[in-house]
């Protein structure tokens, strides 16, 4: 077959055809090549305007056609770049180009048109291909982009929730500790049964309310990785039976039995006994604030690698396609069930958190209107047995015995000293009491004293720096340390040893429960060389 | 056309339509109405997902949803809200992210319109599931061009109708834009110039 195009059939095929001799001398080029080498002419040689990309090695016009070598080319001034073959026609060589579509971004720039392409070949397909890959490629860029500030807000966000979470908890407690501590203050004085009932109510619903913020708490604790876990032996049963003594009062109340059997994890084991407790409270608070009638069971065994914590109840049960979401936050089964029930529905979510964190698990089995049974598996060593029972543990002095403890107290706020100041005159304890720390060493430094009640968020000067500050002096002077309390909202574990650093004896809890504040008084009258004054 | 149209049209039609366009009528929203208009578009368009990714296709029903449910928010007819889509369409296209293959349509208005096929014809060599529209030139001379469009949808005239409005004005070259009906398969449109355009 013999084919014959006309010059210009061939020039719309190869729009950028080039005819050389053999001596690679230029006889000819398409349109596309003269609309960007105007000055090219007949008799130029090649390489006056294009250089060879390839064959790498020194080009030879035969050599190209017979050995069917790819040919690129680019023009000396950089703009065009071509690729093609060579064939040998009676009148020269000929360069069937086309525009290399590897370039395709600068073909605008260049001011390429549709026209400088052959239908024939698919370099504009290519290059376009090409651009609309770059534009992809930008559009990921920008994708990747909107993600990446997506999730910085979202944790922005979820930082602002937890510190506004624990803001508030903290800004509450201060209120709720007047509310608690001169409720105490009160039934203590009181014995008219009605007013004892009312203020009763008073008093469970402040504990009510404080439960809530403590959950709170801790939930913006756990949702900011805030919480550290202790590593530290106790006795498993101790905590276990303190649990179930917290509800048994409860449970006699809705009349309830309240069984234990905790027999078979007897020891010490090696973890962190305040969040083990908290988990276990979570779950039996759960199960005796949906059960009515029947009774409400804590059994612990041995597994391996640790033990299991199980709760049973024989209350209103779940259903079973709310079993799933009743771990999550603010979840309760039925949004029915806050109205009639109460609380926020964050402690599953808390302890079903802290068995995680503590490398277990909770599970949960449950029957609608038969009951649930929550199981806590827990990865936790055991040590070895329990320690035995002390005997003859001495009586505590009675409260009348405080009257003559040199007590200071420093408390910036003023119901908060209003409420100590009160429940220390209960036990016949006259405090005296400062506003901040700098107060506080300053009276250290003028008297001795049995005993300091030091809050931690105080202005001028925190309980932490005053402590510090008293220790050290105490270290330069010789001076017998005095025992400091740190007076807390800040009870969370990781908090305990920066006060203990700071050289506190212990701490207090905020809103001040009487019996722990008393008990810390009586023990410091009871401890061996402690003689107050008198 | 009216709303009736698009409905027909999304029920004719079983094809595709890349992400791209979708991505454009997005920004076209976002920069004329913002974006709670762009959430309302979608909700009252039944649709969850408003990220659409220019390389993938999206069936035409999607398309014409959208498409309806813009015009209802802007409170446009669905032919005026494709006529400013065939506007931005051009402009966003030019400026931003198609730049170079718009290049490739050439410097002038007059060689633009006859490069429209070729263009259109590379780039569903690229994007195979395409279904572009051929643009063939019917005649031209100093005052007109007349164009015959044909594509296997139906009710975007209004669309195409914007497009050559748009390049009207990407060459900043006074005219309008006609569509005079179909002959057969090709439905036509003139492009008048107030004054003739640079060659």
């Amino acid at each position: 077959m013999k084919v014959v195009l006309t010059g210009s059939q061939f020039e719309d095929f190869y729009p950028c055809y080039l005819v050389t001799d053999e001596s690679l001398v230029i006889q000819g080029a398409g349109r596309s090549i003269t609309k960007f080498l105007p000055e090219l002419r007949h008799g130029d040689p090649l390489d006056k305007w294009l250089a060879f990309d390839r064959p790498v090695a020194t080009p030879d016009a035969r050599n190209l056609v017979r050995d069917r070598t790819p040919v690129q080319i680019r023009s000396i001034d950089g703009r065009l770049h071509l690729s093609g073959c060579v064939v040998e026609q009676s009148f020269g060589f000929v360069f069937c180009l086309s525009h290399s579509p590897g370039r395709a971004a600068a073909w605008g720039r260049l001011g390429l048109t549709v026209k400088d392409f052959s239908i024939a070949d698919q370099s504009l397909a290519v290059g376009t291909a090409i651009g609309l890959q770059m534009t992809l490629m930008d559009e990921l860029q920008e994708t990747i982009g909107n993600l990446r500030r997506a999730r910085d807000e979202a944790t922005a966000a979820s930082l602002a929730k937890s510190t506004f979470l624990s803001v508030m908890s903290h800004e509450i407690r201060t209120p709720l500790n007047g509310i608690l501590g001169m409720t105490q203050v009160m039934i203590r004085d009181t014995s008219d049964e009605q007013t004892l009932s009312r203020l009763d109510i008073i008093q469970q619903s402040g504990a009510g309310l404080l439960a809530i913020l403590n959950d709170l708490l801790d939930l913006s604790r756990i949702e900011a990785g805030k919480i550290e876990l202790e590593s530290i032996p106790f006795d498993m049963s101790e905590v276990l039976s303190g649990a179930h003594s917290a509800f048994t009062a409860l449970a006699n109340k809705k009349g309830l039995s309240m069984r234990l059997d905790i027999e078979a994890i007897q020891g010490r084991y090696i973890g962190d006994p305040t969040r083990i407790r908290q988990i276990v409270y979570n779950l039996l608070s759960n199960a005796l604030k949906f059960t009515e009638s029947g009774r409400v069971e804590l059994r612990a065994y041995s597994v391996e690698n640790g033990l299991e914590i199980v709760v049973t109840d024989t209350g209103i049960g779940i259903a079973p396609e709310k079993l799933s979401e009743i771990f999550g936050e603010f979840n309760q089964a039925d949004t029915s069930i806050s109205r009639r029930f109460g609380g926020a529905g964050l402690g599953l979510s808390i302890a079903r958190d802290l068995a995680t964190m503590m490398g277990g698990s909770i599970m949960v089995e449950s029957r609608l209107g038969e009951g649930s049974r929550f199981t806590v598996r827990l990865q936790v060593v055991r040590t070895g047995d329990p320690e035995p029972a002390t005997d003859g543990v001495e009586d505590a002095p009675a409260t009348s015995s405080l009257g003559s403890l040199r007590v200071l107290a420093a408390e910036d706020n003023d119901v908060n000293q209003l409420v100590l100041r009160t429940i220390l005159e209960q036990f016949g304890v006259t405090a005296t009491v400062v506003k901040n720390g700098r107060e506080a060493v300053d009276a250290w430094a003028g008297q001795p004293w049995d005993i300091i009640l030091m809050d931690i968020q105080m202005p001028v000067m925190g309980g932490v720096e005053a402590t510090r500050l008293i220790r050290k002096q105490e270290a330069e002077t010789l001076r017998q340390p005095t025992p400091i309390f740190a007076l807390t909202a800040n009870t969370m574990t990781h908090q305990l040893p920066e006060y203990e650093a700071a050289g506190f004896s212990g701490l207090i809890a905020k809103p001040i429960q009487v019996g722990q504040l008393l008990q810390t008084l009586l023990d410091m009258v009871a401890a061996p060389g402690s003689e107050p004054s008198g | 056309m009216h709303s009736g149209c698009a409905a027909r049209a999304a029920q004719a039609i079983v094809a595709l339509m890349y992400g791209m366009i979708h991505r454009s009528a997005r920004a076209m929203v976002l920069e004329q109405f913002g974006p709670a208009a762009w959430d309302q578009i979608l909700k009252s368009a039944n649709m969850d997902d408003g990220d659409f990714v220019s390389a993938q296709p999206y069936p035409d029903e999607t398309t014409f949803r959208l498409i309806g449910s813009a015009a209802a928010t802007a409170g446009l007819t669905v032919d005026q809200t494709l006529r400013a889509f065939g506007h931005h369409w051009v402009k966003t296209a030019d400026q931003g992210l198609y730049a170079n293959v718009m290049a490739i349509l050439g410097g002038s208005l007059l060689e633009s319109l006859t490069n429209l096929d070729r263009m259109h014809a590379s780039i569903q060599i690229a994007l195979p599931d395409a279904q572009l529209p051929q643009f063939v030139v019917v005649s031209e001379d100093e005052r007109s061009v007349q164009l015959a469009y044909y594509s296997k949808r139906d009710g975007l005239e209004s669309f195409v109708s914007g497009l050559l409005e748009g390049l009207l004005i990407r060459f900043n070259q006074p005219g309008s834009v006609a569509f005079n009906g179909a002959d057969g398969a090709a439905r036509l449109f003139t492009v008048t110039f107030d004054a003739p355009p640079a060659s």
